[in-house]
């Protein structure tokens, strides 16, 4: 028994009237429509992998590749010249075109009242040297000086002496009666150790504080306002004459340890 | 002297200063009144009817161009107007002679072979009879590929479509094309 069969059978089974139509095929073909159909297959992958316009019509259509793109149709003589110009007046003509006095006027007739007179002045000859002036100031600020030079051992030294003048003085107060000759042998040490247990950001807020106390030029050359109001505000309440001696400590113990 | 095109970046800045508006909407229809004139022209077929929708297209640039979110180009934000302006023009005509789609085809064939110019035996107006044969969404992928070269990027966006569909579209299009120009 046949698939067919099998089918005939199981409609016979559903009492279905479909059993006694006929199989015939109603639709129509173009003639030559599965002979070509390969080609015009191919003729379109060929055309998705093209790479322009161009080629994708030459797989396409050869035909249509050929001809002439121009269109047939004409122009009135002067349209494009002035097409421009008759839209404009229709668009001033429409109902809902404001200039912008008009526009301002609407929104706020106070502001549309006053006067546009500028009230401010400008110092006589102002604009006349402004590219001049404009030259200068880039190259003053190009003259930015930095000192720089060692910083990563200068970063060491720097920590070192403040933590060192605070250890120094409070270890010269304490042995101030025990007449002790060389505190500073021993402060040294001790400094040399906590600024080695010091992190990068503990480091850092230390040798801000030292440049803005040890070369009052380059903390003044350099563009960081930021600092300078952090390094105001930590020296809120310190006189002058004690920034004058932490400023000659601060030298001589960095005289001591570029030596060492 | 040679002139150097305004960008369409400028044209934008221009059109948002109250100032330099009306100068830099004339530069912007000077700048891309053929185009869309033609892309028009040639779904509606005779000048006034397309000088009509330009017109509604150039107005309607007008009143939009100032909250144009610059997300895709100028250019594919004017042909999608005046892709969807010429579309809605021949649903009026249609609505208005209260033919069937068909017949609004026939129409234009009519208008094409009532060209004063109009001359069977160039191969330029059987592509435009041709042309006609096709449905209007199909007449304008073919439009905006065959005569303007439009990548199907920029076609997708114009179109609101994906580009599948429009590759497909055009595929057909043009087998429909060819096939009315070699049985006419």
């Amino acid at each position: 028994m046949t698939q067919k069969d099998h089918i005939l059978q199981e409609l016979k089974e559903l009492n279905s009237s479909l059993v006694n139509l006929s199989q015939q095929n109603v639709y129509s073909v173009p003639v030559g429509y599965f002979d070509r159909l390969a080609v015009q297959v191919m003729k379109r992958i060929k055309a998705l992998e093209a790479i322009d316009a161009k080629e994708e019509l030459n797989h396409l259509s050869p035909l249509l590749n050929s001809i002439s793109k121009e269109t047939p149709y004409t122009v009135p003589v002067g349209y494009f010249e002035t097409l421009a110009d008759n839209i404009l007046h229709t668009v001033r003509e429409s109902n809902d075109y404001q200039t912008a006095e008009e526009e301002l006027e609407s929104i706020s007739p106070l502001l549309s009242g006053l006067k546009k007179d500028n009230p401010y002045t400008v110092p006589a000859g102002y604009f006349e040297n402004t590219t001049e002036k404009i030259v200068l100031e880039e190259n003053k600020t190009a003259t930015k000086v930095i000192s720089l030079s060692g910083r990563k051992w200068f970063r060491y030294a720097a920590a070192a002496v403040v933590t060192g003048l605070i250890v120094l003085s409070g270890f010269l107060f304490l042995n101030k009666n025990n007449g002790d000759a060389e505190p500073g042998s021993k402060v040294m040490a001790k400094i040399t150790n906590d600024v080695k247990n010091m992190d990068i950001d503990q480091q850092d807020d230390l040798i801000d504080f030292i440049d803005a106390g040890l070369n009052g030029k380059e903390s003044a050359q350099l563009k960081s306002d930021n600092k300078s109001t952090e390094i105001k505000d930590m020296l809120v309440g310190i006189s002058d004459e004690e920034l004058n001696d932490f400023q000659e400590q601060s030298e001589d113990i960095q005289a001591v340890l570029l030596i060492n | 002297m040679s002139l150097t095109p305004i960008s369409d970046s400028e044209l934008l800045e221009q059109f948002r200063n109250p100032i330099t508006k009306e100068k830099a909407y004339t530069s912007l229809i000077k700048k891309y009144q053929e185009k869309l004139y033609w892309h028009i022209r040639r779904m509606v077929v005779q000048h006034d009817d397309a000088n009509d929708v330009l017109q509604n297209v150039l107005i309607r640039v007008w009143k939009g161009l100032e909250k144009f979110r610059e997300d895709s180009q100028l250019y594919t934000w004017l042909y999608r107007i005046a892709t969807n302006e010429s579309l809605t023009y021949i649903e009026q005509q249609k609505k208005k002679s209260s033919v069937s789609f068909s017949d609004v085809e026939t129409g234009l064939s009519n208008k094409i072979k009532a060209d004063e110019n109009f001359d069977a035996n160039k191969v330029e107006w059987k592509l435009q009879l041709a042309i006609q044969q096709l449905p209007e969404k199909q007449r304008v992928v073919f439009s905006l590929r065959y005569y303007e070269e439009m990548p199907y990027e920029e076609m997708s966006r114009v179109l609101e479509t994906s580009e599948g569909a429009l590759k497909a579209s055009y595929h057909h299009a043009v087998k429909k094309v060819e096939d009315y120009m070699l049985n006419h």
